[in-house]
């Protein structure tokens, strides 16, 4: 006798929620928005820490490159010649004052340049004088160095010390200059010139 | 400055009564009911090649994709599905892009609620109406109202052939059963 099947019974796939009601996947979206936002604050952080390295916020124990220098330098305007009479004083009496041990110093690069001044400006027959106004500079190990030094010179000397960092940079260098502003920023350029000859 | 005229809305009655339309980039598929129970609206097809698809709600099988989309094949889409009216009329719409690649296709009303719990019923019971516009113009409608008993209601097959698109008022009520052996498509829909 041949088998007889019945038909399977069809029914309908029942509905569920629809899928725009079905609930989505805020989590990761939530937790991609918050590595967006950490990612932006960083390289805010970052953009700020770049700024500040290239700004005039740098440590005074940090000496710019001398390639930044030069630049800066030609952008500072020259002082009249009143304009800082105290300063010119200085300089013009060539007073030469030592407040701080120099030996306790000497293996420093400073010290190095600051006893080669004396030795140049006493065959010149001017005194020089090497003035650490800083009390940091008492304590300081000898690799740091503060701005606050102020070296009366020769232009050769006192460009070195522009190289260095000794008078700052700007406005500062140009007040610490005084009216020989010019002339040491002219060495200054010459010195690089040569150095980059 | 030329006469505008618009076109007459034609309703299918009768069974078997049929209509040709035209459209260019859109056909549009309304149905409109106010009895309280939950009636879907779905689109079955079959390509030139053979294929066969649809479009429905997308909670049958949880899939978002069984809407369909304008922008990729199938060119028809599924607004959603709603539910049974709670005051005043219910609507459930279908848009049709593009049907150069289908032969034929069939526009079903299914009865849900009553259907999912196993309990008779007739769409006189639980009527509605299924209207066609499209953007040239052409504007058919489609009574859902028959007597007899089922859960499937085949309003209207749409024929593409080199003649032309053409409408035919199916008037057909079936069983799941019946729907799944005839409606190419349907058995999307079925477990």
């Amino acid at each position: 006798m041949e088998n007889v099947n019945l038909k399977r019974k069809v029914t309908l796939k029942r509905k569920g929620d629809s899928v725009d009601q079905q609930p989505e996947k805020k989590p990761n979206k939530l937790i991609w928005v918050g590595i967006l936002g950490v990612v932006a604050v960083v390289i805010f952080f970052g953009i700020n820490q770049f700024g500040n390295k290239g700004g005039k916020d740098l440590p005074a124990n940090v000496q710019m490159p001398a390639e930044t220098l030069v630049q800066q330098d030609s952008e500072v305007e020259p002082i009249a010649a009143g304009e800082n009479e105290q300063t010119a004083t200085e300089i013009e009496n060539n007073e030469v004052t030592v407040h701080n041990n120099v030996s306790e110093e000497s293996s420093s690069s400073e010290d190095v340049v600051a006893q080669k001044t004396n030795t140049t400006n006493s065959s010149n027959d001017s005194k020089s004088t090497v003035h650490e106004s800083s009390p940091k500079n008492n304590t300081s190990n000898s690799g740091t160095q503060s701005n606050s030094v102020t070296v009366a010179g020769s232009i050769d000397e006192k460009a070195i010390k522009v190289i260095r960092g000794d008078f700052g940079n700007g406005t500062d260098r140009k007040d610490a200059l005084g009216i020989e502003y010019d002339a040491i920023q002219a060495k200054v350029n010459e010195l690089y010139r040569n150095k980059n000859d | 400055m030329s006469e505008v005229t618009l076109k007459k809305k034609v309703t299918l009655r009768r069974k078997s009564d049929s209509a040709l339309f035209t459209f260019d980039e859109k056909l549009q598929i309304d149905m409109k009911w106010s009895t309280n129970t939950d009636l879907d609206l779905c689109l079955f097809w079959k390509t030139k090649s053979g294929e066969i698809g649809g479009v429905f709600s997308d909670g049958f099988r949880q899939n978002k994709q069984d809407l369909g989309s304008l922008e990729n094949f199938p060119f028809i889409e599924h607004k959603g599905d709603e539910l049974a009216p709670k005051e005043g009329e219910s609507q459930e719409t279908i848009r049709v892009k593009s049907i150069d690649s289908l032969s034929e296709l069939y526009v079903v009303v299914l009865n849900y609620e009553k259907a999912i719990d196993s309990i008779p019923s007739t769409f006189q019971e639980d009527s509605g109406r299924v209207e066609i516009t499209t953007d040239k113009g052409d504007n058919l409608e489609v009574l859902v109202d028959a007597e007899e008993s089922g859960h499937v209601y085949v309003v209207c097959k749409i024929e593409n052939s080199d003649d032309g698109k053409k409408a035919i008022n199916m008037r057909e009520v079936m069983t799941l059963g019946q729907a799944f052996e005839k409606i190419p498509g349907f058995e999307l829909i079925c477990n």
